[in-house]
Parts: C-alpha cells; sequence; structure tokens
C-alpha cells in the first residue's frame, strides 16, 4: 500500500501550532506552580520551576513537530482510506469510503499563513481530517475522494452504507 | 389527517413551561408580604408607573417583588401559548415539514426514508391526561445525542401518527414491497419481565462502587466518634438514611424505569415496551442495531445473570434514556434474546486471550498509579513502607487480573471483546456497521507486536465507540482488512 506523506510548508504549521500550545501549557503550568507557592508550600522557588517550564516548552517546540511530520501519511484506495499521525501515540485511522456522506476542505488563520488546507470526511461514526496539506492538493483530494465515493455508491446501486 | 397542519397538544405548553412556571410561582408565593397582589393595586395603572419609575432609578430588586414576578410568569405564559399557537407540522408527499412561524422562523423537510425511529414516551403527566409524545430520530451522527423531532399529540393520534410514519417508510423504502405496518396481535413475544424480575434486575444492578460510598458514608460518624467524641446517638439517623439512599435510591428508580418491561418482534421489527411512571415504546428495524453489548454487573455475575444493550439510533438519546434490551437473564434466556434480535451478532470462532506481551505496559500503567498514588498516601499519613507495599501489589494486581480478564474473537463478519474485572462486558460487532475504524500504537507496543481497536458506530455518544484491550498486531491486520466488507 502507497503512502503518501507532507509536504515541507507543513513543517511551518506544525511548529506554530506546537509553539501555541506549548505557551499555553507553560502560562498554566507556571500559573499552577506560583498557586502551589502561595497555598501549599511557601518555600518553593520559583526559578528553578520557571526554568523548567521553558526548557520543557522549547524541548517541546524543537522536537514535537519535526516528529509529526515525519510520521504523517496519507492514503486514499478504492475502497478505504487511511492516516496515520502522531508522535509518540500513533494512531491510524481506516475509513471504508462507503461510510463517508460528506467532505469539506477547510482551512484556519494559521493554514492560511502557510498556504495548507484540511480535508475532513464525515461518517456516521465520526469524522477523520487529513491535515496540513497544500491548498492545491487538499483541493484535488476532496475532488478524488468524492468521485470515488459518488463511482462506488453507483456500482453500489445507489445505497450508502450510513 | 396528517396531510393537514397539525398542532402539538396544548398540554405541550404545560409541559415546555413547567419548570420555569413552577419556580415564578414559588417565588411568588413566597411574596406573601406584597401586600398589592391582594389588594388588587397591582390592576391600576398608577402602581405599574411607580414600579417603572423605581426600576428607572436602578432599584432592580423591584423586579423580586410579588408584582415582578407575576408579570415575568405571564410573559413566559405569553411566548409559550405563542410559540404553541404558531408550532404546525404534517406530511406532504413522502415528507414531514415542520414549521415555526415565531420571532426565528424555522421550517425544516424531512423525506420520510430519513427518519431511523419512531417511537412512543409518556411521562406520568401524560399518562394522567391521556397524551403522548412521538420521537423521531434521523440516521445522523450529528443528532444523534438528542431527539431530532418530538411531537405532543392524544395518545390514539400518537399511535396513528407512529403508524402513519412507518407505513409511509415502507412504501417508499420499496425494499420489500407496500406491507402493511403489523397489528399488536401478530407480534410475537421474545421475553417479558415480571415486577419481581424487575426488582431482581434493579437489585443485582448495584454496583460495587456504590456499596462502598454507602459504607463510607455509614461509618464516618463512627470515625468522628471514635477521633472527636462529640456526635451523639441521634446524629447517626441522616448517615443511616443516606447510606440506605445510596445504595437502594438508584435501584428504585431502576425499578420504576423498567416496570412491564417487554420485547417483542415481527419479520422485520423489535418492538420494546417499559416503564411505569414515564411509559416508553420503542420499534427499529434488525438492520439498524449497529452494536449489542452483554452485562454482568458484579453481583449479577454471582447469580450467572446477563442484560443486554444495543446501540440504535433513537435508543439511549438524551440523559434520561437507556438503551437496554433486556434485564437481566439467564444464559439459555440471552441465547434466545440474541437469537430473536440480534441473529447476524453472533460469532463461533475460538477466542484469543490477551497476548502475554500486554503485560508490560499494564505493568507499566500500574507502576504510574502506583507512583501518583503513593505520593498521596504519603503526603496524607506520612511515609509507610507498608502502605505503599500493599497500593503497590493492589495495583500490580489489578493489572494482572486487568490482563486475564480481556478476550476477543474474530470471524470473517463480527468482532467480540471481554473485558472487565468485576463487572463483565462483552461488545459485538459486525465490521458492516463500523463507521470508522482506528488502530492505536506507540513504539513500544510496535515492538512488542501489540496495538488497540477502537472502533466507531452509528449511535448516540454513549454507545458509539468502543476499546478493545490490547491485541496482537496480525490481529489488528485482519481487522483492517475487513472493515467495509
Amino acid at each position: 500500500m502507497e503512502y503518501q506523506r507532507l509536504s515541507k510548508k507543513a513543517l511551518g504549521v506544525l511548529a506554530v501550532t506546537a509553539a501555541l500550545q506549548a505557551l499555553f501549557s507553560a502560562g498554566l503550568l507556571f500559573a499552577l506552580f506560583a498557586l502551589a507557592k502561595r497555598f501549599l508550600w511557601q518555600g518553593l522557588s520559583l526559578w528553578p520551576a520557571g526554568l523548567f517550564v521553558a526548557v520543557a516548552a522549547l524541548l517541546y517546540c524543537a522536537l514535537l513537530p519535526p516528529f509529526r511530520h515525519m510520521r504523517y501519511r496519507y492514503h486514499l484506495g478504492e475502497d478505504r482510506v487511511e492516516i496515520i499521525e502522531g508522535a509518540v501515540f500513533i494512531s491510524r485511522t481506516i475509513v471504508p469510503i462507503d461510510r463517508i456522506y460528506q467532505i469539506q476542505v477547510s482551512r484556519g488563520p494559521i493554514d492560511s499563513l502557510f498556504g495548507v488546507a484540511k480535508v475532513v470526511i464525515t461518517t456516521g461514526g465520526g469524522t477523520a481530517t487529513f491535515r496540513f496539506l497544500e491548498l492545491a492538493k487538499a483541493d484535488a483530494l476532496g475532488e478524488q475522494l468524492n468521485a470515488v465515493v459518488r463511482k462506488k455508491i453507483q456500482a453500489g446501486g445507489g445505497q450508502s452504507h450510513v | 389527517m396528517f396531510d393537514s397542519p397539525q398542532r402539538n397538544h396544548p398540554s405541550l405548553i404545560v409541559e415546555r413551561l413547567f419548570s420555569v412556571v413552577g419556580a415564578l410561582l414559588i417565588l411568588l408565593f413566597s411574596r406573601v408580604g406584597d401586600a398589592e397582589i391582594y389588594t388588587g393595586r397591582v390592576f391600576t395603572a398608577a402602581y405599574w408607573r411607580e414600579l417603572l419609575a423605581l426600576l428607572l432609578q436602578g432599584r432592580v430588586q423591584v423586579l423580586f417583588s410579588g408584582a415582578g414576578v407575576l408579570l415575568l410568569l405571564l410573559v413566559f405564559v405569553f411566548f409559550g401559548v405563542r410559540t404553541w399557537k404558531k408550532t404546525f407540522f404534517h406530511v406532504a408527499d413522502g415528507v414531514l415539514l415542520v414549521e415555526k412561524k415565531t420571532l426565528m422562523k424555522k421550517q425544516s423537510s424531512l423525506p420520510v426514508e430519513h427518519i431511523a425511529t419512531v417511537n412512543l414516551e409518556s411521562n406520568f403527566f401524560e399518562q394522567l391526561i391521556g397524551t403522548s409524545k412521538v420521537k423521531l430520530d434521523l440516521n445522523s451522527f450529528a443528532t444523534a445525542s438528542a431527539t431530532d423531532f418530538t411531537f405532543v399529540l392524544k395518545k390514539t393520534h400518537a399511535e396513528q401518527f407512529k403508524a402513519y410514519i412507518l407505513g409511509l417508510k415502507q412504501e417508499h423504502s420499496g425494499a420489500q414491497g407496500a406491507q402493511p405496518v403489523q397489528a399488536q396481535s401478530e407480534l410475537e413475544p421474545v421475553i417479558a419481565f415480571s415486577f419481581s424480575k424487575v426488582i431482581r434486575h434493579a437489585a443485582l444492578s448495584i454496583t460495587l462502587t456504590q456499596i462502598i460510598l454507602a459504607v463510607i458514608v455509614f461509618l464516618l460518624p463512627f470515625v468522628s466518634v471514635f477521633f472527636e467524641e462529640q456526635q451523639g446517638q441521634d446524629s447517626l439517623l441522616p448517615f443511616i438514611l443516606f447510606s440506605i439512599v445510596i445504595v437502594f435510591g438508584k435501584g428504585l428508580l431502576s425499578a420504576l424505569r423498567y416496570a412491564r418491561f417487554s420485547l417483542q418482534k415481527d419479520e422485520r421489527r423489535i418492538y420494546l415496551d417499559y416503564g411505569l411512571l414515564r411509559k416508553r415504546s420503542y420499534s427499529f428495524t434488525r438492520d439498524r442495531i449497529n452494536a449489542v453489548t452483554v452485562k454482568q454487573p458484579f453481583f449479577a455475575r454471582l447469580f450467572g445473570l446477563y442484560y443486554v444493550e444495543a446501540a440504535v439510533l433513537g435508543l439511549g438519546n438524551e440523559n434520561n434514556e437507556t438503551s437496554v434490551l433486556s434485564l437481566l437473564v439467564n444464559k439459555s434466556e440471552l441465547q434466545s434474546v440474541l437469537d430473536a434480535c440480534a441473529p447476524g451478532f453472533l460469532c463461533a470462532a475460538a477466542v484469543h486471550r490477551s497476548p502475554r506481551a500486554a503485560l508490560v505496559p499494564l505493568f507499566l500503567k500500574a507502576a504510574f498509579f502506583a507512583a501518583v498514588g503513593g505520593i498521596a498516601l504519603w503526603l496524607a499519613f506520612g511515609f509507610s513502607p507498608l502502605l505503599f507495599g500493599l497500593w503497590l501489589v493492589f495495583c500490580l494486581g489489578m493489572a494482572y487480573l486487568s490482563f486475564r480478564t480481556k478476550s476477543a474473537c474474530y470471524d470473517e463478519k463480527v468482532i467480540h471483546f471481554s473485558s472487565g474485572i468485576l463487572n463483565k462486558k462483552m461488545v459485538m460487532l459486525q465490521y458492516a456497521d463500523v463507521q470508522k475504524l482506528e488502530i492505536l500504537q506507540n513504539r513500544m507496543f510496535a515492538r512488542l507486536r501489540l496495538g488497540r481497536l477502537r472502533f466507531h458506530v452509528l449511535a448516540s455518544l454513549l454507545s458509539s465507540t468502543h476499546i478493545t484491550g490490547y491485541v496482537a498486531a496480525s490481529h489488528l491486520e485482519a481487522c483492517a482488512e475487513k472493515i467495509g466488507i
């Protein structure tokens, strides 16, 4: 089975997303340390805690995006789509083509900045998302999925399995 | 009859506004000191001019005076009546049309073929006045956790409306030609539960957690007495009562919910009726069942009893609904229920236990919980090797039992997987019903040739996702290949 990988543009989005996540988590963690100092351990020094949080955030931003970029793969077949993603915990999502009832191409502000988009497929059991695709590729994938789904429905006598 | 615009029964106004009006009435009657209601001054223009002047001065608390509450009450009732008056529904050319001509105009049109289930429900108030709710659900994940359309009609009209919609569905689906909806007398009973069996179900479904909580609450005053010597004998009563409520309260509600439980079937459909204060009547075709779960709570296991839940859109939507297909039954009755309602979910293949490698992630998780729990115990009771040792043994023991109690079996069409140390559960799925499959792994799992499967089916939120224990990597691939067949 042939899997496709992400382009280099996706790295930028991954990096910005990781930075925002790290900033939010670091802020929350530092606030927790400050509360702990205020109410539990007055002797706790905030400098080591702050340093620990900063180093953790930097490591997160430096290591996570390339890992995620390296792991992310997707496959569009005649009878199913597959998405493999994750850095530490890897999830392989399989969706049979005839379960798909909606295809949506969308992009947020960070996606637009880097010229990428995501394709969201909706089934009766939830959604699966192809992320960090170049815009042209996302549009092409959406159309390709649409064609495959239509072909499958016609071959199945017009019956959907949703 | 239903091809011309209809309104809901007027009692819907009372039901919708019950909680709001009730709260306002309580507030109103609590304002007994407000003489303006009783002296009739509230009906004079001068009174309302004074009220407005006070409001404009910023004295908002006048809204909570008797007159203010009365005004709010009238506003709610006015809008409730207006909404009822401006809401219509009817069926035209096989399409259900629902119109709301209020401030927010809304028109919904729904082809009858897209209606997945049509069910009836009557709460205590509706049973008293002879009305019933008709609940329609679509075959859609987006609205799976709430009923899509609800109509309140007189009981006979509700039954006629249900039969009308089901008849139209059969006509329009064209699968087996136009067949009349089966009369109740032609239905074949599968199983029915007497009140004693309903009580048995309620009693044996009590969880260990409830028992432990009740024991803790019961023992609290004795502990207080031992340490503080301040509690008198008469202060034990609230704790005893509270313990009884914890254990038996849920059981009593369960007994009332499932009273008169009966399961019937015909060639295509399954019919479920139960309820004393709130009567529910469900019907759905067999192919709407997307997953079956057989459960054995701890106490039911001691008596060899099982109960069955089904993941069906329209069953178990709202918080107060349940997806139970059968109450506690013995093994032979369980087989009859499954043969009658879900024959396509049975699997005759060999059972596979968790691979030995699954012990590694389980023990790692146990070590993590042991560490976290150990820190909590140290903070609470100080450093105690004995306490930490006991906690560690407990965590590792639970991890081993979790490994021993998980299993799975697969054939070409169906997968079963069971789990549960004290409360056992077996989930049955057909590959053809799986909407999405996730294979969960990481580098450690990959090296150990392990993974977990998470299945997504079309059902309400509580029963749409099912996750297995650790399975061998070869089985992961085998399952992935069968999805979509």
